[in-house]
């Protein structure tokens, strides 16, 4: 038997030229396919590169674009231009050594122009692969914990359900309904005091009628006429006149105590039947109490207060928290840990593990030892007259750093006064359990360049200032972040729907030109602890008193107002009648008062007349005499001296 | 369709003259690269081997589609032999290590324990699949054969086969 196929060598060696040449046309494509192959595997999205051109060990990359997973028509980051070359000799030993990339143009967050999710089939394949590798990961729990977490805490949002709940409560009180079944004490009062003072007219017309004043009136009249038609001729006329006199001064005393009873009738009446305002008072007494009543007895919602900072931003935080993990996840994964004296390292695969054997003052299996990168803030969709030109490098990316003895650093800045952005990240893998660090600090930045939370309670930001200070830390187990975040110069864009609760919403936002918070997570996978505090607590909560207690005293005013309404008719009906009859009697007591002067006036003016009448009498009777009485002594002397 | 060509090129190495020997070890070195679950540098030199030594292509083929199935079921085995391999047997370590190290080694990726388990259990049973393969077409060749030739199936593959070539003369 023939062992060597003789037959095949030369067709085999044709096939081995062919397909060199043919992979000389075609490493570009074959290149391309194993970096989008690798990229959709780390990130679990689309990875789209515009061209690759393969020059022996170089690579020259243009319009690399890797979607974002959870933002599919976003991209997480863009490129435009990459170049490396990789080491000939250490590729033999199938490891990457590159001295140094250049990457220009760098992006993150612009509009894609395709959709950039991976086909559901493939997804679920790199998905399940992800989920086999990382199933034992610390940071992939630590992430499935964060996301548990930031649902559990944060599920709903009080602040809204508060509002809400209230404002249905309120809505949902009938207050015809309930002044109706209500038992008005004002109702009550009113009838009363309308049977009382009915009562009391009655009484007191009855007295004044009693007192019978016009007949007092007449007989008065008629003695006066009487005393006037007496003449006085002789001396018994004034005898007769004084006894009329002196029957005059009886009836002006009578008169008199007449007049008095009058008076005494007035002021009882004027103390029986007070000024009206006074009834009035009585009855909005009355009404005040009827209407405090209701209030007891009525449970008008309340608002309980939340920590509201908690409530807006405390899921953005975790989100964002989760974020940074991510990244030192896949730092931990593809830059991963070992000890020093550790001979070999497990990994897991799809399909076994892959052992990597350790051996000193040998090349890593990955070594990229520097990456030149520029960027800008700005890109497709974004705020490219703002955006700041970012320039910084990324140093000793590699597989083993025990080898290199030199941890992974990034750093990436930018100027454009007076925004300022800078990122620094260290993954130290040297010595001791890994210590992972991400710090950012960003300045007047833009407000639409970050998404603040995801809820819609505040109204959309049309502008703002943002300045950010945050730095996310994994040393070993145990994370620690912080952030210390504002916003200046708010100002909010208009309302486009008309909604209540948004109206509400507005109300208490728009006045609102500042916010701080202060956020920290720290601790272990399994007693992670979170603070977030901010200005807005207290300024949200008063302004939430404020407007629902101005919503309270609405319902309140209604309750009164509806309260009122349903005594009015009945309160009127009353003032009419007890003013009509209050002035009637008022009137009627006057008129017979003055009526009763005015008879006592004629009376003394007529006593006065006749004693003037008797004193003239008097005087002339007088002289008369004196006269006759010298007339008699003249004759008696006359009579005297003729004797 | 692909089935039918896999059953065709079968019933024809089975039915043809072709030596059992060069079908027995086509068969067991298209195992190796069946069991081996990546492509790696192992399986294109024994690709390399089936294409320049005098062993039977199709039946290599057929194998390799086999034993890709097997596989599945040996994976765990070979995983069990390639941890204990790689991670228990210390006095190996250096050994591996020198290997990870060296140049163009690591592209069999060796230091995987399935596929150095895999690995492993093709070369125990190389010899084994040779001895049987080649006593089975021995078998087949005079007591089945025949038999097998006055099956329906066969014939219509036959058809199937005058067809093409029919197809291709038009």
């Amino acid at each position: 038997m023939k062992i060597f196929r003789l037959k095949a060598l030369i067709p085999l060696l044709i096939f081995s030229v062919s397909v060199f040449i043919i992979l000389n046309f075609f490493i570009d494509r074959i290149v391309k396919n194993i970096f989008v192959s690798i990229g959709e595997s780390i990130f679990s999205a689309k990875v789209d590169i515009a061209s690759l051109k393969v020059k022996g060990l170089s690579i020259s990359i243009k319009g690399l674009q890797v979607a974002n997973k959870n933002v599919p028509w976003k991209n997480l980051f863009e490129i435009e231009r990459v170049s490396f070359k990789v080491k000939f000799l250490p590729l033999l030993s199938k490891k990457v050594i590159i001295d140094e990339v250049a990457a220009e143009g760098i992006k993150w967050s612009t509009k894609r122009k395709t959709y950039g999710g991976l086909p559901p089939k493939k997804l679920k394949k790199i998905e399940k692969k992800k989920q086999k590798e990382d199933k034992d990961s610390f940071t992939y729990k630590l992430m499935a914990s964060l996301k548990q977490k930031a649902e559990k805490e944060y599920a709903g949002l009080p602040i809204v359900k508060n509002i809400k709940q209230f404002d249905q409560e309120l809505k949902s009180l009938d207050i015809n309904k309930i002044i109706s079944q209500a038992d008005l004490e004002s109702k009550k009062l009113i009838e009363r005091l309308s049977n009382e003072y009915s009562q009391k007219y009655e009484n007191y017309k009855n007295e004044i009628q009693n007192i019978d004043i016009e007949q007092k009136i007449k007989t008065t009249q008629e003695l006066i006429n009487e005393v006037s038609n007496i003449k006085i001729e002789k001396i018994e006329d004034i005898k007769i006149l004084q006894d009329k006199l002196a029957k005059l001064n009886e009836t002006k005393k009578s008169l008199e105590e007449t007049i008095e009873k009058l008076k005494n009738i007035k002021s009882s009446f004027e103390k029986d039947f007070v000024e009206t305002k006074e009834v009035y008072s009585q009855i909005e007494k009355s009404v005040q109490d009827d209407y405090k009543n209701i209030l007891n007895h009525l449970k008008l919602p309340e608002l309980t207060k939340e920590s509201i900072t908690k409530a807006l931003f405390g899921e953005v935080w975790l989100n964002r928290v989760n974020t940074a993990v991510y990244y030192i996840h896949l730092a931990r994964k593809y830059l991963p840990a070992r000890k020093k004296e550790d001979k070999k390292t497990l990994k897991q695969r799809a399909k076994g593990i892959d052992v990597v054997f350790h051996k000193e003052n040998v090349l890593p299996n990955l070594w990229i030892k520097k990456i030149s990168i520029s960027g800008t803030t700005g890109g497709e969709g974004k705020d490219n007259e703002n955006a700041i030109s970012l320039i910084g490098f990324a140093e000793n990316i590699t597989s083993d750093q025990i080898i290199i003895g030199k941890p992974t650093l990034l750093k990436f800045e930018g100027k454009k006064l007076p925004q300022e952005y800078e990122l620094e990240c260290i993954f130290d893998r040297i010595q001791g359990p890994p210590k992972d660090t991400i710090k950012l600090n960003v300045k007047n930045l833009n407000v639409k360049e970050i998404k603040i939370t995801d809820s819609d309670v505040i109204p959309s930001i049309k502008s703002g200032r943002v300045s950010l200070g945050a730095t996310f830390s994994l040393q070993g187990e145990e994370l620690n972040c912080e952030m210390l975040f504002s916003i200046e110069n708010i100002k909010y864009s208009g309302l486009t729907q008309k909604d209540e609760l948004k109206e509400i919403l507005y109300e208490i936002f728009k006045s609102i030109d500042k916010v701080y918070i202060s956020a920290k997570l720290y601790g272990k996978i399994d007693s992670l602890s979170t603070e977030i505090s901010s200005n807005l607590d207290d300024v949200i909560t008063n302004k939430l008193k404020f407007l629902f207690g101005q919503k309270i005293q609405e319902y309140q005013l209604r309750i009164k107002s509806e309260v009122e309404k349903s005594i009015k008719e009945q309160k009127e009906k009353f003032f009419k009648e007890y003013i009509a009859k209050k002035d009637e009697l008022l009137k009627v007591i006057n008129d017979q008062k003055t009526s009763l002067e005015e008879v006592k006036l004629q009376i003394d003016k007529k006593i006065k007349e006749s004693n003037e009448k008797i004193e003239g009498q008097k005087n002339k009777l007088n002289k008369t005499i004196e006269q006759e009485k010298k007339k008699l002594e003249e004759e008696l002397k006359k009579k005297l001296f003729k004797y | 369709m692909l089935p039918t060509k896999i059953l065709k090129s079968v019933v024809q190495f089975l039915h043809s003259n072709i030596s059992p020997k060069e079908i027995a070890f086509g068969f067991a070195l298209g195992a190796i690269i069946g069991l081996i679950p990546y492509f790696t540098l192992i399986s294109f030199f024994v690709f390399f081997l089936i294409i320049i030594l005098n062993v039977n292509f199709s039946a290599a083929m057929f194998s390799l589609a086999l034993f890709k199935i097997i596989g599945f079921i040996t994976d765990p085995i070979a995983h069990k032999i390639g941890y204990f391999l790689l991670v228990k047997v210390k006095f190996l370590e250096n050994f591996w290590t020198i290997l990870y190290n060296m140049p163009i080694v690591p592209f069999t990726r060796f230091y995987n324990t399935v596929v150095l388990g895999s690995f492993i259990i093709s070369i125990i049973l190389f010899l084994p699949i040779v001895l049987f393969v080649e006593k089975f077409i021995i078998f087949y060749r005079k007591n089945l054969a025949q038999k097998v030739e006055q099956l329906k199936i066969i014939k219509l593959l036959k058809l199937t086969s005058l067809y093409e070539w029919y197809n291709k003369l038009k």
